[in-house]
C-alpha cells in the first residue's frame, strides 16, 4: 500500500440544522433561538435573506434598499435574526445530501475528551479503531483500503475563518455531542463548505430551500441575454446592477410587473411586459374578492406599478407569449405571438421588440431535490411548484425529524414562508421535547391562522398566474434545445419516446437520451421533459415522476470532495 | 449596455481582476457574474460540443455560469460565477468568443 | 389464457437479450418486467467490459482465484460477442475496446498482477505485464505512483444505457411481447408446462402458460426461484457508481487497480465513470434489510472511491462529480454465474449472477440455445445450477 492518508472521521453534531436562510429558515431560526435551541443555518449564498431579499454584498452600502412595502415583513424577520448573535451561520455552503448515519460508525456512548470548552463547535465521537474499515480477509497481507475521514477539527476552524467574513454573523454556544448509540432519528448532512466537504449530524433538520424559476424552452432561449425574470431582479436587488439596456419581460407571473418596475426605477428601458393571460383574466386576478379583501396591500402595489409603467410608456401586452429570441451572438429581438382563447399560439399574429435582454417568468418550481434524495414522500401540484414534500400539521415530512418550510411545501410567497417557518420551528420544539403538545398548539395558533389566510390567497394567485396548460408543449419545437447541459433537442426526446414505447418515466427517458444528466442535474429540463412524456403517453406529469434525486444534489469539484485526503 | 447603479450606493474602492488576459474593474464582494456581465462577457463556458453557454438563473441552479478562477499561485478552481464574490487579483478564465 | 414457448422473467440486459435470441429463432416469447426495462443493475452499472480477472476474484488468495479463473472461457466468448454486437443489433452501443489496465502501486500489487497473469495465461487470455515506462507511454494520464500494470488490449466499455433497450427493440421487431410494469408473483408446474402468474400496473392478475421459464431477475433471481420452491444461492449486494462531468478525451482505457476497488473509464460523451465495487447500503425496515428498494449511498465510500480515482488520474481533480447512484447486483456463493437448467425443475432455466454486463449477451445467447435445442453451442456446464443439486434435491418436486 502506498502512503495512506488516513484520518480519523470526525463527526460534528449540531442540534437543529436549517437548510436555507430565506424567510422561512430565518423565521424558524428566530423562534428556535427564543426557546434556547442551538441552530446551524446553511446556505449557498453569501448572506441571509433568500431569494426575495437577496441582500447586497457586505462591502456595499445601499441607501434605499428594497423600499417597496411588500418587503417589510421579510425585512423585519431578517433584522430579528441578524441581531441574534448565537447562530452558527454557514454561508457559501451547499448541502449535498441528507444521509442516514452509518451503522458502522455509531457513536460511542462515552464521549471522548474534548479539548476546547465552549465557543466553537465541537466534534463529537471521533472514529475509534473499530470504525476504520478493514477491507476483506487479507489482513495479514496488509491490504487495507484506507478511507473515510471527513473534515476533522482543523477543517472546522478553517471554515470558521470564512464565516468571519460574515461580520455580524458569529457563531457560539452549540449543543453538546449526541450520545445516542444508534443515532435513532438523526440525520447527517453532507455539506460542501468553503474549504472542503464534511458531514454534520443533526437531531432535527429543517429543509427550507425555496424555489427557482420554471424555465420555458422556446426557440432561442439559450441565446446570451435570455434570463429568468427573477435572475434579472437578483442583479438589481442584490448587486445594484442593471444587467442590460433594453428589457422585454414575458411570462405569466405577476412578479414580472415588480421586476419591470424595479428596472425602471434603476433607469433601464423596458421595451414591453408581455402576459400570457388575456386582459379579462388579468382583471379577474386583480378584482378577485380574495385579493381585493385580504391583499389590498398587494393590490395597491400592483396598481401603483401599472401606473408607473404607463407613465413610462411601457407597453403591457396581454394574451401574448414569447415565441422566439433572435440575434446573431446575443439577444437582439424578442418575438411574441398572440394566444387564442383556448391557449393556442397564433403564429400569424406576431410582434417584434428590439431588446438586449429577455426575462422569462412562468412561475416557480420548488427546490425539492433534497427531500426527494432523502426519500421523503412527495406529491405533484402543478403551478404550486411541481413536486412538493408531504407533511403533517407540524410540517414534519414523512421522515422523522425532517421538517419542511417555505416554498418546498407549495410556492405560496414570502409571507407564507415566514409563517411556515414558525410552525415548523414549533414542530421541532415539540419533537425535541422542549414543549408539550398543548403548548405547541397554543404557540402555533396565530401563525396557523395567518398562514391559512395567506394560503387561500396563494391558491387563487397560483390559478391566475399560470400559463396556458399546453404553452410549453407548443414552444418546444423539435429544434428547440431541451437540455442545456447535454445539448439535447426537444425533437430527440420525441423521437426516443416514439421508438421506445416502454419509456414511461422521466428517469427512463433520461437514461435513454441523456436529457437531465448534466451539471444542473435536470433542474432546467426536468419539468419540460415530464410534460412532453405526459403528453405523448396521455398521462399526467405526476405519473411520469421527477428525475430521481441523488446525493450530491449539486455537482461538486472532485478536488473539494477529496480535499485533505489526496494529494 | 449594462451598468452599475451608483445613486445611493456606496461601493468599496474598485479592484482589478483579469478576465483571460484582459484587466477589468470590479468591486470586492460583488458576484463574479456581475463583474463579467458589466464587462460585456455573457458566455461563461463551453460544453463539449463547443456550444457556448450563458447564465440563466443567477442563483446557483443552472450551472451555466461555471467558470475557472485562479487565485494566488496556480490555485485554480471552477465555481459558479453567480455565487462567488470577486476578490482582488483573481484571474477568471472564460472561453474566447471570436 | 395466453400460451408462449418461453416466459422471460426480468427486463434487464440478460432478459432483454434472451428475448431477442429466442425470438430470432422463432420462439414465442413473453418478457415480464416488474418496473421499467433496464432500470436495475443493467442500466446502472459501470459498463466495463471485463475480460481480465476482476479484483473481487483475485483478492481471496491464490487457491480461490484459481477456482474463479474458470470464468475466463466465458469471457473469451463474450469478447467475440461484443465485437459483433453493434452489427447484430444494427445500432450504436458506444462499444470501445481500446485496452484495459490493472495498475499496481506497490510490490504487493505487482505480486497480485503476477499471479493474475499466470492464471490468465493458463486459461488462454493473452494479457501481459507492462513496466512503469511502458505504462507511461500508453497511459500518460496515470500518476507516477503507478509502477506496473496488467494489460489486455481488448478490454473496454460500452454504454449500459443503450444495450438492453437495443435488444428489447429488436426482440419486439421479431415478435417478442414485452410487458413492463408487471410483476411475476407465481410460478407453478402445470403438466409439462409452467403457469406464470403476473400482476400488472393496474393491479390486475393474469396467467400465462409457457413451455419454459427463464429466470433473468438478476439480484432477485433467488426470489423468483422461491416462487418455484427452489433455492438459488444468489445474494443481492448494493453497489455505488459515480459520474464525473464531461472532459476532452483523455482516458482511452478501462483502468482498474490491482489491490483496491476501482474501475475508471471515459465514455463516448466525455464523462468519466468511477466505480469498482464500493458498497452502498440497503435500507432497513424493522429488523430486515429491504433489498427491493433503492439502496442508500454511503458518502464515505463515494469519497474513498473518488479519492482513489483522483490519485491515479490527477487530471480529473479539477472536474465536478456530477452524480452518484446506487445499484443492486447479484453475487452467487461461489462467484460463478448461475447459467443453465435447474435439473430438479424441468423447464426452469436461470441466467444470473457475475459480471453480467460483460457476460450478459453471452449468457442470453447460450441459455437460449439450451432452451430451444437442449444444448448450447459451447459447454456452459461449469456454470450450471446443477452444481447446487445437493440443495434443490430437497426442494423441488413438492
Ligand atoms: C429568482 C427569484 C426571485 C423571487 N423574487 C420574489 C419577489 O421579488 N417577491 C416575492 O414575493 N417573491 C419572490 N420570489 C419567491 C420567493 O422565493 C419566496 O417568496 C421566498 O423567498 C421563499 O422563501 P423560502 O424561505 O421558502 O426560500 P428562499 O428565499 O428561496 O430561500 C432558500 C434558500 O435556501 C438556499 N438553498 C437551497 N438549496 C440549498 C442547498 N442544497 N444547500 C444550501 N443552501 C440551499 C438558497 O440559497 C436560498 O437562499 C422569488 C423567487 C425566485 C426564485
Ligand atoms: C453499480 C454496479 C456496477 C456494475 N458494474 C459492472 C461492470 O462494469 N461490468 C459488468 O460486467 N457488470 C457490472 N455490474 C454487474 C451487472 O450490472 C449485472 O450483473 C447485470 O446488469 C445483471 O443483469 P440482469 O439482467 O441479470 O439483472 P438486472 O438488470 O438487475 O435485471 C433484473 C430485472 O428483474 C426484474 N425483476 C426482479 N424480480 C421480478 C419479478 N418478481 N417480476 C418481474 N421482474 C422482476 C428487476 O426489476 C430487474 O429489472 C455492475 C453492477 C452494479 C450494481
Ligand atoms: S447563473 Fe445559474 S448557476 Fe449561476
Amino acid at each position: 500500500m502506498m502512503a495512506g492518508h488516513e484520518q480519523e472521521a470526525g463527526h460534528e453534531t449540531c442540534e437543529v440544522a436549517i437548510v436555507g436562510a430565506g424567510p422561512s429558515g430565518l423565521a424558524a431560526a428566530a423562534l428556535l433561538r427564543e426557546h434556547g435551541v442551538a441552530v446551524t443555518i446553511i446556505d449557498e449564498q453569501s448572506r441571509a435573506g433568500g431569494q426575495i431579499l437577496r441582500q447586497p454584498p457586505k462591502s456595499f452600502s445601499v441607501e434605499r434598499w428594497l423600499p417597496a412595502r411588500l418587503y417589510d415583513r421579510v425585512k423585519a424577520a431578517l433584522q430579528e435574526v441578524i441581531e441574534r448573535q448565537e447562530i452558527d451561520w454557514r454561508f457559501q455552503s451547499t448541502v449535498l445530501g441528507i444521509m442516514r448515519p452509518s451503522p458502522y460508525r455509531t457513536q460511542r456512548v462515552t464521549p471522548p475528551p474534548v479539548a476546547d470548552s465552549s465557543q466553537t463547535t465541537r466534534c463529537s465521537g471521533r472514529a475509534g479503531p473499530e470504525q476504520r474499515r478493514r477491507d476483506g480477509g487479507m489482513g495479514e497481507l496488509g491490504v487495507v483500503e484506507k478511507h473515510t475521514g471527513f473534515a476533522g477539527p482543523e477543517q472546522k476552524h478553517r471554515d470558521g475563518g470564512t464565516h468571519e467574513l460574515g461580520g455580524v454573523e458569529k457563531r457560539t454556544g452549540l449543543a453538546g455531542p449526541e450520545q445516542s448509540r444508534y443515532d435513532g432519528g438523526m440525520h447527517e448532512l453532507w455539506v460542501q463548505g468553503p474549504s472542503g466537504c464534511y458531514l454534520l449530524r443533526a437531531k432535527a433538520v429543517l429543509l427550507a430551500p425555496g424555489c427557482y424559476e420554471r424555465p420555458l424552452a422556446f426557440p432561442g432561449w439559450t441565446l446570451p441575454g435570455v434570463l429568468g425574470a427573477g435572475a434579472i431582479q437578483g442583479f438589481v436587488k442584490s448587486q445594484q446592477f442593471v444587467p442590460g439596456d433594453r428589457f422585454v419581460l414575458a411570462g405569466s407571473h405577476p412578479l414580472q410587473l415588480v421586476v419591470a418596475d424595479q428596472l425602471l426605477s434603476a433607469g433601464a428601458h423596458v421595451a414591453a411586459v408581455v402576459f400570457t393571460q388575456r386582459i379579462q383574466q388579468a382583471w379577474l386576478m386583480l378584482r378577485h374578492p380574495m385579493i381585493a379583501l385580504r391583499q389590498h396591500r398587494q393590490l395597491l402595489e400592483t396598481a401603483h406599478i401599472l401606473r408607473r409603467l404607463r407613465r413610462a410608456q411601457v407597453p403591457v401586452i396581454f394574451g401574448h407569449t414569447i415565441v422566439r429570441a433572435e440575434g446573431a451572438t446575443a439577444v437582439e429581438r424578442a418575438m411574441i405571438a398572440a394566444l387564442d382563447p383556448s391557449g393556442r399560439i397564433d403564429h400569424r399574429k406576431t410582434q417584434i421588440f428590439d431588446c438586449d435582454r429577455i426575462g422569462v417568468c412562468h412561475g416557480f418550481l420548488a427546490s425539492s431535490e433534497l427531500a426527494r434524495q432523502v426519500g421523503a414522500e412527495m406529491h405533484w401540484k402543478d403551478h404550486a411548484g411541481g413536486w412538493l414534500a408531504r407533511h403533517n400539521e407540524w410540517l414534519e415530512s414523512s421522515i422523522k425529524n425532517l421538517f419542511l418550510a417555505g416554498e418546498i411545501t407549495g410556492v405560496e410567497g414570502a409571507d407564507a414562508a415566514l409563517e411556515k417557518g414558525r410552525i415548523a420551528a414549533i414542530g421541532i420544539l415539540r419533537s425535541l421535547g422542549r414543549v408539550d403538545d398543548a403548548v405547541a398548539h397554543r404557540l402555533a395558533a396565530a401563525a396557523r391562522s395567518r398562514l391559512s389566510h395567506l394560503q387561500s390567497f396563494a391558491a387563487v394567485l397560483q390559478q391566475l398566474a399560470r400559463p396556458p396548460a399546453t404553452l410549453a408543449l407548443q414552444t418546444m419545437s423539435d429544434d428547440t434545445l431541451l437540455c442545456r447541459c447535454e445539448s439535447i433537442n426537444c425533437g430527440e426526446l420525441r423521437q426516443a419516446l416514439a421508438e421506445n414505447k416502454h419509456v414511461l418515466s422521466a428517469d427512463a427517458a433520461k437514461l435513454l437520451t441523456r436529457a437531465g444528466m448534466g451539471l444542473c442535474q435536470g433542474r432546467m429540463c426536468g419539468d419540460n421533459v415530464a410534460r412532453m412524456i405526459a403528453e405523448m403517453r396521455s398521462v399526467q406529469p405526476s405519473e411520469v415522476g421527477p428525475f430521481q434525486a441523488q446525493a450530491p444534489v449539486k455537482p461538486v469539484p472532485l478536488a473539494t470532495l477529496v480535499r485533505g485526503r489526496c494529494g | 449596455m449594462s451598468r452599475r447603479i451608483t445613486q445611493g450606493v456606496a461601493r468599496p474602492a474598485p479592484v482589478s481582476i483579469l478576465v483571460n488576459d484582459r484587466a477589468i474593474e470590479a468591486y470586492e464582494g460583488e458576484s463574479i457574474l456581475t463583474a463579467l456581465i458589466a464587462a460585456g462577457v455573457l458566455t461563461m463556458s463551453r460544453d463539449s460540443f463547443g456550444r457556448l453557454r450563458t447564465p440563466f438563473c443567477n442563483m446557483g441552479v443552472c450551472f451555466d455560469c461555471l467558470i475557472e478562477v485562479e487565485e494566488g499561485a496556480n490555485v485554480s478552481s471552477r465555481v459558479r460565477a453567480c455565487l462567488t464574490p470577486v476578490r482582488a487579483d483573481m484571474r477568471v478564465v472564460v472561453p474566447e468568443v471570436k | 389464457m395466453m400460451r408462449v414457448n418461453v416466459v422471460v422473467l426480468g427486463g434487464g440486459l440478460v432478459g432483454c437479450a434472451a428475448a431477442y435470441y429466442l425470438a430470432r429463432r422463432g420462439a414465442g416469447v413473453l418478457l415480464v418486467e416488474q418496473g421499467d426495462l433496464n432500470r436495475e443493475a443493467s442500466g446502472r452499472n459501470a459498463g466495463s467490459l471485463h475480460f481480465q480477472l476482476e479484483y473481487r476474484l483475485i483478492r481471496y488468495g491464490d487457491e480461490l482465484a484459481s477456482q474463479f479463473a474458470q470464468i475466463i472461457p466465458l469471457s473469451l466468448i463474450a469478447l467475440e460477442d461484443w465485437r459483433g454486437l453493434e452489427a447484430e443489433l444494427q445500432t450504436g452501443l458506444e462499444v470501445g475496446m481500446h485496452g484495459g489496465l490493472i495498475v499496481a502501486e506497490s510490490d504487493y500489487d505487482v505480486s497480485l498482477l503476477e499471479s493474475r497473469q499466470a492464471l490468465q495465461e493458463k486459461w488462454g487470455l493473452a494479457s501481459r505485464l507492462l513496466s512503469a515506462s511502458e505504462v507511461r507511454r500508453i497511459a500518460p494520464y496515470l500518476a507516477d505512483s503507478v509502477i506496473a500494470a496488467g494489460y489486455f488490449p481488448h478490454e473496454g466499455h460500452a454504454n449500459p444505457r443503450l444495450v438492453a433497450p437495443a435488444f428489447a427493440r429488436r426482440a419486439e421487431q421479431l415478435g417478442a411481447i414485452i410487458q413492463a410494469q408487471s410483476r411475476v408473483t407465481a410460478l407453478m408446474r402445470d403438466g409439462a408446462e409452467w403457469l406464470v402468474g403476473l400482476v400488472d400496473r393496474e393491479g390486475r392478475t393474469r396467467e400465462v402458460l409457457a413451455g419454459a421459464v427463464l429466470n433473468a431477475a438478476g439480484a432477485w433471481a433467488g426470489e423468483i426461484g422461491a416462487l418455484a420452491h427452489l433455492h438459488l444461492p444468489i445474494f443481492a449486494v448494493p453497489l455505488s457508481m459515480n459520474v464525473i462531468e464531461r472532459a476532452a478525451p483523455l482516458i482511452p482505457h478501462l483502468v482498474q487497480h490491482a489491490s483496491q476497488r476501482l474501475t475508471l473509464k471515459q465514455v463516448a460523451a466525455g464523462n468519466v465513470l468511477v466505480g469498482g465495487g464500493w458498497p452502498s447500503r440497503f435500507s432497513r425496515e424493522g429488523s430486515t434489510m429491504n433489498t427491493q428498494r433503492r439502496a442508500e449511498p454511503v458518502v464515505e465510500n463515494a469519497v474513498a472511491n473518488l479519492s482513489l480515482a483522483a490519485r491515479l488520474v490527477p487530471a480529473i481533480r479539477g472536474l465536478h462529480l456530477l452524480r452518484s447512484w446506487t445499484g443492486i447486483t447479484g453475487i452467487t456463493t461461489d462467484q460463478m454465474p448461475l447459467l443453465g437448467a435447474v435439473p430438479e425443475a424441468p423447464g426452469f432455466f436461470v441466467a444470473a449472477g457475475g459480471a453480467a454486463f460483460t457476460h450478459g449477451p453471452t449468457y442470453a445467447r447460450l441459455v437460449s440455445e439450451l432452451i430451444l435445442d437442449g444444448r448450447s453451442s459451447v459447454s456452459i456446464y461449469l456454470y450450471s445450477p446443477a452444481r447446487f443439486s445437493h440443495i434443490n434435491n430437497f426442494m423441488a418436486s413438492v
